[in-house]
């Protein structure tokens, strides 16, 4: 028996439609359009349906409120972990083929950024530059290089600025790898040149005063020099003029022209100044630094043989600004180049070096003043004419 | 377009501004939904029904920005998280019943029970004029067995469709028209018998 009773016979044959039904739960049939047997329900739905009372929103302040934040907590996590989930998707993307190529693709930018900048060793921008200029890539060689074509550059414009001295400098070091070699050694230069007049007067006078330290250390210098003892301390040897030389040069230099002669006197000084320290021009650094500053400039403006103004300026360009056809010039410009090329160190033998490397690329003679006569006008023509 | 659908959109949008924070598209979900979900509770559970509907709608914003789905969803969610939480609260009520030192014979439900299929239903139902809409949620729980009831009153109350029902309850589709069916045929009988008795009094 059915909760109501013996009507259940009642039910089969109140069958509702399915519309109907639809209808009206969904509120669409207002209680008196319904059916009479389901007015009733209607309004018993209808009152279901009514606004919200009092009661029923009396929480609403604190409900919300705890909402609120619990809401806005959630939103804050749910950022934080969306920025995380986002980067481990990222990556879980990423396959390691993916991931190896594009540190791959990296590594290959910043070598080849490297490269293009002259930024890598030299050791291996040359090789890497070579290689590159076969398959018509032009990237710079390594700095040595560089100025080396600087020097080329330069060695046509020597006397016109301090840049082009700086860069017959350079020159002069790559023309010789011996003595290049020898004078990479930066801050050295004296230790080779004293270690080999001592190995020289050891050798004349056959009678050691090159200490064994001494000698295994310029042995060392030959060494990274890839040539003997004898030859290293012959070649700087040669790279200098002695000090008879320069001041035979100088007297020379006063044989000359009225100019010629002013020169000459301040050629001889100078000369006589490097001389008689005995340093064949290592010293006398100061005054030195600065006629080589502007040895460029006066041995290229004085071209037409105004030297008084080299006179002016320094020693040094005495020889050259009073020598644009004379051998004065050419004596004082080792001497010159000297104190200009390494300022303070009196680097006597790379300054004679540059000198001769201005002047033909060929080595002076020591003691050889015809020689030195003659390639010291075509230096100081040179010097002056460029 | 109908105003139901109008209010779904609307509704809709609420629930996507309120996925992000916004408050105010917040409450304005609660002034919506908070009626039908009370008196839902409250056809259960009427001592507990305001702390079971706050414990949803805290429950809901938290879960909000992670919800996907509109309105429509986010209501059923709701809905079935009432339903779940009124019978966890029976559950621990059940077990705190003390047993009576004197039983009637009948053995029937206490009055107020939950109701189940082929139980003595509280035929005294009336419906009055003052009485809110919770109660008389509560008197057609009382009336109808609990699967017809809850088919009625997610309809009614929570405002789902069939197949929104179904999921919420665990049922196919069909079954949850046909509660419906039987819950509206035996609603009707007794609001007509209650009908005949106020008459002939």
């Amino acid at each position: 028996m059915s909760p109501f009773g013996d009507s259940s016979g009642g039910m089969r044959d109140a069958r509702i439609d399915h519309e109907l039904l639809e209808k009206l739960l969904e509120g669409r049939i207002p209680p008196e359009a319904a059916p009479h047997r389901l007015a009733e329900v209607a309004r018993a739905l209808q009152v279901l349906r009514a606004p919200a009372g009092r009661v029923e929103l009396s929480r609403m302040p604190e409900t919300l409120g705890n909402a609120a934040q619990a809401l806005h907590g959630s939103v804050a996590s749910l950022a934080s972990h969306g920025r995380t989930s986002m980067l481990k998707s990222i990556l879980a993307k990423l396959s390691a083929a993916k991931l190896a190529a594009i540190v791959t693709a990296a590594v290959v930018v910043g070598a080849g950024s490297a490269a293009a900048t002259g930024a890598l060793p030299s050791s291996v921008q040359r090789p890497l530059s070579d290689a590159l200029s076969h398959v018509g890539i032009s990237i710079p060689k390594p700095s040595s290089n560089s100025n080396v074509k600087a020097s080329a550059k330069g060695s046509s414009s020597v006397g016109a600025s301090s840049a082009s001295k700086k860069a017959s400098t350079n020159g002069a070091k790559h023309r010789s790898g011996v003595a290049t070699a020898a004078l990479k050694l930066k801050g050295k230069e004296h230790d080779v040149l004293g270690l080999c007049m001592a190995y020289e007067a050891q050798q004349a006078s056959g009678h050691g005063s090159l200490s064994a330290g001494s000698m295994k250390e310029l042995s060392s210098f030959a060494a990274s020099s890839k040539t003997s003892v004898s030859a290293l301390c012959k070649e700087i040897a040669a790279l200098r003029p002695s000090a008879e030389h320069r001041s035979s040069a100088a007297q020379q230099g006063k044989d000359h022209g009225a100019s010629g002669k002013a020169h000459a006197g301040a050629g001889e000084q100078h000369g006589q100044g490097q001389h008689g320290q005995g340093q064949h021009g290592q010293g006398g650094s100061g005054a030195a630094s600065g006629s080589g500053t502007s040895h460029g400039a006066a041995s290229g403006s004085t071209g037409s043989g105004s030297g008084q103004t080299g006179l002016g300026s320094g020693s040094g360009q005495t020889g050259l600004g009073g020598s644009p056809s004379g051998v004065p010039g050419a004596s004082h410009f080792p001497a010159s180049s000297t104190t200009g090329s390494q300022g303070q160190d009196g680097l006597s033998a790379q300054g004679t070096y540059q000198g001769s490397d201005s002047s033909s690329g060929s080595l002076w003679t020591p003691g050889a003043n015809g020689h030195l006569s003659a390639r010291g006008h075509s230096e100081a023509s040179f010097g002056a004419t460029q | 377009m109908r105003a139901e659908d109008q209010h779904s959109m609307d509704l809709d949008q609420a629930v996507d501004r309120a996925r992000h924070g916004d408050e105010l598209a917040f409450a304005a979900i609660y002034k919506a939904w908070q009626p039908g979900l009370y008196r839902f509770v409250y056809a259960r559970e009427p001592n507990v029904a305001e702390d079971i509907c706050s414990e949803i709608w805290v429950s809901m914003a938290k879960v909000l920005p992670r919800f996907e789905g509109g309105s429509r969803e986010l209501r059923a969610w709701a809905f079935s998280v009432a339903r779940r939480q009124v019978a966890g609260h029976r559950r621990r009520s059940l077990r705190r019943v003390m047993v009576p030192l004197f039983s009637g014979s009948s053995g029937d439900d206490p009055p107020g029970a939950p109701g189940c299929a082929g139980r003595v239903v509280d035929t005294e139902f009336l419906v009055e004029a003052e009485m809110t809409a919770a109660e008389l949620a509560r008197k057609i729980a009382r009336v109808l067995p609990e699967v017809q009831a809850d088919a009625l009153l997610l309809k009614v109350l929570g405002g789902l469709d069939a197949s929104e029902i179904a999921s919420v309850m665990g049922k196919k589709e069909a079954t949850v028209r046909q509660l419906q069916h039987r819950a509206v045929l035996r609603l009707s009988k007794v609001l007509s018998r209650e009908s005949e008795k106020s008459v002939t009094k």
